[in-house]
């Protein structure tokens, strides 16, 4: 067994740059695959926590918006929420995205004073805004990134905001931005009397959170809907689907490829070894064995091409959270789901680019394999 | 002594029926005979050895070689690994791998562990007096070298019987000397059957019996 392995080992290593060349095809498909997965998955965490924020049981955001920023819910609304039998609170957030020397996209979160207990940031260092002031409590994240720490200022529309507090969440995007007070950034923005989303808990009455969100949505009669988990955020964020989406594609992709990379030097190899394969038929080698050794050799191209695409992807992923940008929407979700399908594509890809060129293989006549030239 | 290989109006026609490689062979060789088959290139002993060797399947006519029939049209691989012994004109090594490993190949089919597969390719290798060169891969050997692996290769899992394909056409005179004395030796110590095609003269004479053919006959 270990003399049929190595035999399969030397047989890739006799034609070392076409395995090479060969393997870094395929991985670089199997890494985008790990690159995406990691960030699809990530970005999935992130918007969990968001709409979970402070354990919040859902969030409310404005119905049919076609991205998760534009949602729009009026003080009128959010009093007719509050005032809903069986929602034990909700506090209005308003979003703002801003540029800053550092950071093309930093997130300003908009919230009353006294509501900032109940999205349980912890305050690592200074305060928490007074109400009316422009003065911002900034995300750890944000402050590593920024260079920023209290009695710093930061340059926000034109108004300089002063840093009060430093504090943290574990949630990459509000660690990656700041608490503004909500009448300051609505003013800013120009958004008065709205609100982005909604953080509603409810009391221990409502015991079923989907049939309570259905009679919800129900009341508000389309106006508002109700996200209770990361998949809901389909309805008001098409970028996630887009994400997946385009994950999926180019999974297929990279299958289709490196399936057809595979099959491409597996035949070569086959073609250039006719003679070899009509010595070994000779010799009293079956068809099985010559198969097995093919399927072998273009497994291995597989097995080979996963760890190196693994730690491209990987790479990949500690070169984009150096950038300040991705640590303020995102911790790399390295789950198992995400390797294992890197897996199942490398796997795939070799056995099935393998298998066209190891059943030709077989259908060698040993005498006419031995008269090849 | 009983016949080992028994040929009747044996025919393989190539091209349609346009060549006639084989056109009606009737042989018998006993076990433990040394039979040369003669005649000039296109006269169809390298077809012969090839059916005889279970590498090709005859169109008509009977063959049975050790008991076995080669005409019922099943694989014949088990019979190509443990009934026979190929040594080519070209030696057919693997070039990328070494002697030993290429005396084991033929192993592979066999039950034999790793251990004792090794243990018998180094006295094979030994027997051929490349007990030295035993780790050289093929392009380091000389054509003589080459075509001793190839010997030993032939002898792996013990065939009663050799058949050799121009063993000696591609070597000088003083190669294919020592590579006939050392076919000679192995037929005479190990009571095997020894079928050698040639079309060279000196070495037909070293073989009890001599087969001639033409235009695909016994003549």
């Amino acid at each position: 067994m270990l003399a049929f392995a190595a035999l399969i080992i030397k047989n890739l290593w006799r034609r070392k740059s076409r395995t090479i060349l060969t393997v870094l095809g395929i991985s670089l498909g199997i890494a985008t695959i790990v690159t995406l997965g990691i960030i699809t998955g990530g970005l999935s965490n992130t918007m969990e926590k968001i709409i979970k924020t402070g354990e919040a049981d859902f969030t409310v955001a404005q119905g049919d918006v076609a991205d998760f920023s534009f949602s729009s819910i009026t003080r009128d609304q959010l009093k007719e929420i509050r005032a809903t039998p069986g929602v034990k609170s909700a506090i209005g957030v308003l979003l703002g995205f801003v540029q800053t020397p550092k950071n093309p996209m930093f997130t300003l979160f908009g919230i009353d004073r006294r509501d900032i207990g109940a999205i349980e940031a912890d305050l690592t260092r200074g305060r928490f805004f007074d109400d009316g002031k422009d003065e911002l409590v900034i995300g750890k994240i944000a402050a590593k990134n920024l260079d920023l720490k209290i009695g710093d200022t930061l340059p926000v529309r034109g108004k300089n905001f002063q840093i009060v507090g430093i504090f943290q969440t574990g949630n990459p995007m509000q660690d990656g931005g700041g608490l503004v007070p909500l009448a300051n950034l609505q003013k800013m923005d120009k958004k008065e009397n709205q609100v982005t989303m909604v953080l509603v808990k409810v009391t221990d009455k409502v015991t079923d959170i989907e049939s309570f969100t259905d009679k919800f949505e129900k009341k508000f009669d389309g106006d508002l809907t109700t996200l209770a988990s990361v998949e809901d955020f389909s309805s008001v964020d098409s970028g996630m689907e887009i994400m997946d989406f385009t994950s999926t594609a180019i999974s297929v992709l990279a299958v289709v490829i490196g399936g057809i990379g595979v099959m491409n030097t597996v035949m070569m190899s086959v073609f250039e070894r006719t003679r070899e394969i009509g010595i070994l038929r000779a010799v009293g080698w079956k068809k099985r064995r010559v198969l097995t050794m093919i399927l072998g050799e273009a497994f291995l191209l597989g097995v080979l091409s996963i760890g190196v695409g693994i730690a491209i992807g990987l790479g990949v992923i500690h070169f984009i959270m150096t950038y300040p940008v991705a640590q303020s929407f995102l911790v790399p979700d390295y789950s198992f789901k995400i390797f294992e399908r890197a897996v199942l594509v490398g796997v795939l890809v070799s056995i099935g680019g393998g298998l066209y060129p190891a059943w030709r293989a077989t259908r060698f006549s040993p005498a006419e394999a031995l008269r090849y030239e | 002594m009983s016949n080992i290989i028994k040929a009747r109006a044996l025919r393989k026609y190539f091209d349609g029926d346009r060549i006639k490689a084989l056109d009606g062979i009737d042989l018998d060789i006993a076990d433990g005979e040394f039979v040369a088959i003669m005649g000039p290139s296109g006269s169809g002993k390298s077809t012969l050895l090839n059916m005889l060797g279970g590498l090709d399947h005859p169109d008509s006519g009977c063959l049975s070689v050790a008991g076995q029939d080669l005409m019922a049209g099943r694989d014949l691989t088990s019979y190509r690994a443990r009934t026979v012994g190929f040594v080519f004109q070209l030696h057919n090594l693997i070039p990328a791998q070494t002697a030993l490993e290429n005396v084991i190949l033929p192993m592979f089919e066999s039950r034999l562990g790793a251990r004792e597969r090794r243990r018998q390719a180094l006295d094979l290798i030994e027997l051929v007096g490349l007990g030295k060169r035993a780790q050289g891969y093929p392009p380091q050997l000389s054509g003589g070298e080459r075509q001793r692996v190839a010997i030993a290769r032939a002898l792996a899992n013990s065939p009663r019987i050799i058949l050799a394909d121009e063993p000696t056409g591609s070597l000088d005179s003083k190669s294919g000397d020592m590579i006939m004395d050392l076919l000679t030796d192995i037929w005479g110590e190990g009571k095997k059957t020894l079928v050698i095609v040639t079309h060279e003269e000196s070495v037909g004479r070293r073989a009890k019996r001599i087969v001639r053919m033409l235009d695909g006959r016994v003549v």
